[in-house]
């Protein structure tokens, strides 16, 4: 990536910061998932176990 | 969404410092959210509900989540202020490395999150009164009352309080008479802590024009109230032993640790803290003489709240029963 210029015109140290909140935002929104689908599955499980999925 | 004002930015700060991903988190207010967890998770144990421990941990969280939210909606619109006084003049918006407009969007797509996950997780009432909460405290309490009464803290201390209700109503789906004197005890904490703290930074609150307690009314009438406060909250804290919540661990320390704050309370009635004016140049808790009272009581006070809460939750996870002076009211 030498030599490419930033499209967006940031500094280095710019660029750097946008990168490393993207990576944030981005196992944030994996974390996200993983939490809805764990709380689906125990939902699930217990309604299951209670009967009152009938 | 960008619109950084020039009174949002410290002078001789560059507005385009890039942000880091921990200056959104610092717009979360993670002081006041571990505060927060642990009033909340209190609440939840104090409930004995049988509730998956997974399902727990995702209430917690939402309640995390969404004191994170409050906090950032509070950033958003005190950016202004906030620029003005040492304590927060330090935050991510007054230094220019967020702009305001982030600040809003991150807290309100917060709260949304964090009332449906816990709406989804626990219960309806769980996520209304966590809705609830945020929105009294970005809304009654920052907007509206911090900047037009004295009696700011007293009632927006409310969203404060909240938390361990909204934990005992994840884990059980309803809110007794216990929960609320969970709520009772941090709402009527509030106001001796808070002005505690504004006897002596009473300078930076008027010149942010803040109306807080001792900027509207004086310092005498400041310490009174702290004092009267204090005689209503410290009855209130060990009544828990009592009503067939705490044990005979809480009633010592609820006890032994009230007593001492209304010693330290009466001392700050007593003392000067506050008619010096200005807080000591060195550092936000170094002090004038005068009110080191003040400091005393606020800085005992976090450490009582603290106290009283970890009581409970260790009665409760050693199996303690809790004390049946008067009747069970959970």
């Amino acid at each position: 990536m030498a030599g490419v210029p930033n499209p967006f015109g940031e500094s280095g140290a710019a660029a750097k910061a946008r990168r490393r909140r993207s990576l944030i935002l981005a196992l944030g929104l994996v974390a996200f998932v993983v939490l809805i689908f764990v709380v689906t599955i125990v939902k699930l499980k217990g309604n299951v176990l209670t009967g009152n999925h009938l | 969404m960008t619109d950084t004002t020039a009174s949002s930015v410290a002078p001789g700060r560059a507005a385009e410092t890039p942000a880091r991903w921990n200056d959104y988190v610092a717009l979360l207010k993670p002081r006041v959210m571990s505060l927060v967890v642990f009033t909340a998770f209190t609440g939840l144990m104090c409930a004995r509900a049988q509730m998956s421990p997974t399902l727990a941990a995702v209430a917690v969280l939402c309640i995390a989540v969404g004191a994170g939210a409050s906090g950032a909606l509070n950033m958003w619109y005190d950016a202004d202020i906030d620029g003005l006084m040492r304590r927060t003049r330090g935050r991510p918006i007054p230094m220019g490395r967020v702009q305001r407009g982030d600040a809003l969007s991150l807290g309100i797509f917060l709260a949304l999150l964090s009332v449906m996950l816990m709406g989804m997780a626990a219960n309806y009432l769980a996520a209304g009164l966590l809705a609830f909460t945020i929105l009294f405290y970005a809304v009654v309490y920052t907007i509206w009352l911090k900047r037009w009464t004295p009696q700011n803290i007293v009632i927006g201390g409310a969203a404060g309080a909240l938390p361990p209700v909204i934990g005992w109503a994840a884990a059980t789906g309803h809110t007794p008479l216990n929960a609320w004197l969970l709520f009772a005890i941090i709402f009527l904490w509030t106001p001796p802590h808070s002005w505690a703290l504004a006897l002596y930074t009473t300078g930076d609150y008027a010149k942010a024009g803040v109306p807080m307690m001792p900027v509207a009314k004086g310092p005498a009438s400041t310490r009174r109230q702290i004092l009267l406060y204090s005689l209503a909250f410290v009855p209130v804290a060990i009544a828990p032993a009592f009503t067939g919540l705490g044990g005979p661990v809480y009633l010592a320390v609820s006890g032994l640790g009230g007593l001492l704050f209304l010693v330290l309370a009466f001392r700050v009635w007593r003392s000067h803290a506050g008619d010096n004016g200005n807080e000591a140049e060195k550092g936000l808790y170094g002090v004038k003489a005068g009110s080191k009272d003040a400091r005393n009581l606020f800085a005992f006070s976090i450490l009582y709240l603290t106290l009283l809460f970890a009581a409970l939750l260790a009665e409760r996870t050693l199996g303690l029963e809790p004390l049946h002076l008067i009747r069970t009211l959970g």
